[in-house]
């Protein structure tokens, strides 16, 4: 009986072995690549929205430059309020849309490749917040807007691989404008708008008309 | 229907065509750099599983130019998704029957 067991054993452990193989291989070759392109144009818009009700608020204040130079976290914190209420709107709404296609198609949110994507978007994010939070300390905001872009590009292209592979060119654009505007601290309010709006909302025309949705 | 299945198991013997099914039971297609990647196999070696596969029909080959590049690209036929299907379903009830 005890010969029995062990002589059919082997045989049992090379289906077993094959099957978390097949798993594996399955697991390890999906990409989550078809977020809408809605979600994209929704977070291009909302960042132009959010630039504008910012411009105006600068306007009162003296301007972009005067502000971020200003080192008065008063005068900032309502650009800084802004722009983290325009990331977590962004967010609440690409979650929100993700759900709802998933729900259609009957699969689950926390799903092996969207996790993937997830985790690799933000964690340069997360780094970039540490970063900013250390920088303001020593030297004012004027850095805000170009190490958030700076970061989202990273983000992007680096989470290209686990999802749409064009994300890693909207990611090398935002790392441009990130670096012009670090050169060019004055021209960090535009820059901003041309990432985070701009670059947003033509990446999600541009996916619809390759993909449709 | 034993002989029929045990046949099928044969086609899929080796780990890398069944790494490269599975890979394209879960992609619509795949270019050969990514499923060589994905895989961690030789050139030689994932060239001749792919062409068996492809001689079974289980696999679809397309080659086409990007610039001066060829781009190869795999995808599944029906039959191939069929046949992985149930040797699939074949090693399951093998690995009910020894326990």
């Amino acid at each position: 009986m005890y010969c029995k067991a062990l002589r059919m054993m082997p045989e049992s452990n090379q289906q077993l072995q094959d099957l978390q193989y097949i798993k594996t291989m399955m697991d390890r070759s999906s990409r989550f690549d078809t977020i809408t392109s809605l979600a994209w144009v929704f977070a291009g818009i909302i960042a132009f929205g959010g630039a504008a009700y910012a411009y105006l608020q600068l306007n009162q204040s003296g301007g972009y430059e005067a502000v971020v130079m200003s080192r008065d976290y008063g005068t900032f914190r309502p650009i800084l309020f802004i722009g983290a209420v325009v990331f977590l709107i962004a967010v609440v709404a690409c979650v929100s849309i993700t759900l709802i296609r998933l729900r259609a198609v009957k699969g689950k949110l926390l799903q092996r490749p969207i996790l993937r994507l997830s985790v690799n978007l933000m964690l340069p994010i997360f780094a970039g917040a540490c970063l900013l939070y250390a920088l303001h300390q020593l030297s004012g905001f004027e850095y805000f807007a170009p190490v958030s872009l700076l970061m989202y590009g990273l983000g992007l292209f680096n989470a290209g691989r686990y999802s749409i592979d064009a994300m890693r060119y909207l990611g090398i654009a935002c790392m441009a404008l990130g670096t012009i505007s670090i050169l060019l601290p004055d021209t960090g309010y535009w820059t901003w708008v041309a990432g985070f709006g701009l670059g947003n909302l033509l990446f999600g025309i541009y996916q619809y008309r390759k993909t449709g949705f | 229907m034993k002989n029929i299945i045990e046949g099928l198991s044969k086609a899929f013997e080796s780990r890398v065509r069944l790494g490269i099914m599975s890979i394209l039971m879960v992609n619509d297609e795949i270019d050969y750099n990514s499923l060589k990647e994905t895989l961690d196999v030789t050139d030689g070696n994932l060239a001749s599983h792919a062409s068996a596969l492809e001689k079974l029909k289980y696999i679809a080959v397309s080659k086409s130019f990007v610039g001066k590049k060829t781009r190869t690209v795999y995808s599944a036929t029906a039959e191939g998704k069929k046949a992985f299907s149930s040797h699939i379903t074949y090693l399951e009830k093998l690995l009910k029957g020894n326990k």
